[in-house]
């Protein structure tokens, strides 16, 4: 079974010979800096390569946002770049780049032929309808911006559909992704930031334009939002989106709760990254925990973030002999 | 409690800043925490009492909501803002000395940490609830934590990090700032935090929330 095949299948429930061996996060800088120190070749850096290094199944992800070169980036972390409607009419034209040109039509043209081939699995990454505007106005004045500004946000959301649809239409010319995450980031560790009315008003009727267009191509719609997002996903199964990731276990995320809870819910990641550093045995039982999970289906084990640059290189190596491990276990039949 | 007061506390649990502030809708074109701190403090009231009496109660009541996540994080960001009009008037009167905060709250997101909004939560929460707030940002070293303690005698200190990379930095600013200040209390959270980890580290309490913080301040001061 060739690496796309795997993931499609698994993605749609159907038995797989074995799980894909794919780290969905590529590895902090830190992380593979402590790494070149203890074993990995220094010319690798980049996170296709080092995947090649580690046998790992292949993919490769485009992100595509709404700005051009010439806007500028925030000041400090969570800064924003604008404060109001009127500054979002000033940086218009820094922003929504035509779709075509967005997009590298080189570098996608030779991942349809690898992904035509089965050799590799393609992601596309759209920014969401939360994660967007505050990026533009920062974290704090997005969140008051729900009250203060209703229209602002709903200016930048009705302006990042149109460029997301634009997108998908010029992306899906050359290279159809396997599937899409939008990227949110809106819970935090005890559940979503923002109530279940601020996202119906604000995300769903976006969502509900650009989800139908998503499944009509055949692509699986994911939403990668950190944090505790139990209560996310019957908003977002509501909107047509069915996949998550990252599911933190730090943020108390149960995939056995979440899947018992919506038996059709799609996972990527929910290996507890903290358990890396503790040996193998430790990080077994975290295999363990998931196993019933992954012989359902529908779920890509990954570390449930990024490879924290507390785990050695070794401590890696032990995790990847236990994923091909379990990999194998959760494709088998279960034992008479 | 004055009626006043509770106009100011049912203003600042429901985040109305002033007058011409449209949120929330239903309270469109009424005074808000601004105008009513004002006009307390224009009727005699003290400052001490409208700080327990109005403020302290709206903002004790949106942070229990949002413990029992009631609530979200605009909600609390709309309250905050309320309560910092409000407190604009009664500030002048804690720079004198005539009024007096229930403690000192030193708060800031460790050394390697960037992410503030969690720390400004807690932060907005507990000067709501009536501490002295000294903010020392984000990236803060545990020299300059130590500097803020001796700084303001029988402070509390409130330790963030968001990254599983710079909790461990919490660890050598509790080791720093109890050993060069015994007795100081130090509290810390934070989305990769535990209450094991923070046993782990030898701080005083953990909490997933601003409201744990400020219940934790109130029983230190008890």
């Amino acid at each position: 079974m060739d690496v796309r095949t795997r993931f499609q299948r698994l993605m749609r429930f159907e038995p797989v010979d074995r799980l894909p061996l794919l780290e969905w996060a590529t590895w902090w800088d830190k992380t593979i800096e402590r790494w070149h120190g203890e074993g990995l070749p220094p010319e690798l850096v980049e996170g296709g390569a080092i995947r090649d290094y580690f046998g790992q199944d292949a993919y490769r992800q485009t992100w595509i946002p709404p700005r051009k070169p010439s806007c500028p980036a925030p000041a400090y972390h969570g800064a924003g770049i604008l404060a109001d409607l009127q500054g979002y009419e000033d940086m218009r034209p820094h922003l929504y780049p035509d779709a075509r040109e967005a997009i590298d039509t080189a570098t996608l043209e030779s991942w349809a032929e690898r992904q035509a081939r089965g050799e590799m699995v393609v992601w596309l990454t759209l920014e969401g309808f939360f994660w967007y505007p505050r990026t533009l106005l920062g974290i704090q004045r997005h969140l008051c911006a729900f009250y203060e500004q209703p229209e602002t946000l709903h200016a930048m959301n009705r302006d990042l559909l149109e460029f997301n649809l634009a997108v998908l239409e010029a992306l899906c010319a050359v290279c159809t992704p396997d599937f899409v995450t939008f990227a949110e980031d809106m819970a935090y560790r005890s559940g979503p930031m923002i109530s279940r009315a601020l996202f119906d008003e604000f995300q769903a009727p976006y969502y509900r334009r650009i989800v139908p267009q998503v499944l009509e191509r055949g692509i699986i719609p994911f939403v990668d939002s950190d944090g505790r997002v139990e209560q996310l996903i019957r908003w977002f199964l509501d909107v047509g989106i069915d996949g998550f990731l990252p599911l933190e276990r730090q943020a108390g995320c149960d995939v056995a709760a979440i899947r018992a809870g919506h038996p059709g819910v799609r996972f990527i990641g929910g290996y507890d990254k903290m358990c890396m550093t503790l040996g193998e045995a430790a990080m077994r039982a975290e295999f363990d925990r998931l196993l019933p999970v992954l012989r359902q289906g529908g779920f890509l084990v990954g570390v449930d973030h990024q490879t924290p640059p507390a785990v050695p290189l070794d401590a890696y190596r032990v995790y990847l002999r236990l994923l091909e491990e379990y990999a194998i276990k959760a494709a088998a039949p279960p034992a008479a | 409690m004055a009626e006043i007061l509770e106009q100011l506390a049912m203003c600042i649990e429901r985040g109305k800043v002033n007058a011409s502030s449209p949120y929330p809708p239903d309270l469109k074109g009424q005074e808000g925490a601004d105008e009513l701190c004002k006009k307390a403090l224009d009727d005699g009231l003290a400052p001490n009492d409208i700080l327990a009496n109005g403020l302290v109660v709206g903002m004790n009541a949106i942070g229990r909501k949002f413990s029992k996540n009631e609530v979200f994080v605009p909600d609390v960001l709309m309250a905050a803002k309320a309560m910092t009009a409000a407190m604009e008037h009664l500030r002048p009167f804690f720079d004198s000395g005539e009024a007096t905060f229930k403690g000192t709250f030193v708060v800031g997101t460790v050394q390697g940490d960037l992410h503030d909004i969690g720390k400004n939560l807690v932060a907005m929460v507990v000067e709501g609830g009536g501490y002295k707030v000294v903010d020392l940002g984000v990236d803060v070293s545990p020299e300059k934590f130590l500097d803020a303690v001796k700084g303001n005698p029988g402070a509390t200190v409130g330790l963030s990090a968001l990254l599983t990379t710079t909790m461990v930095n919490m660890e050598k600013t509790v080791s720093l700032v109890k050993e060069a200040v015994p007795g100081t209390k130090v509290i810390v959270g934070g989305a990769p935090l535990t209450q094991e980890f923070a046993d782990k580290i030898g701080a005083d309490a953990y909490s997933p929330d601003p409201q744990g913080a400020l219940d934790f301040l109130a029983a230190a001061s008890a």
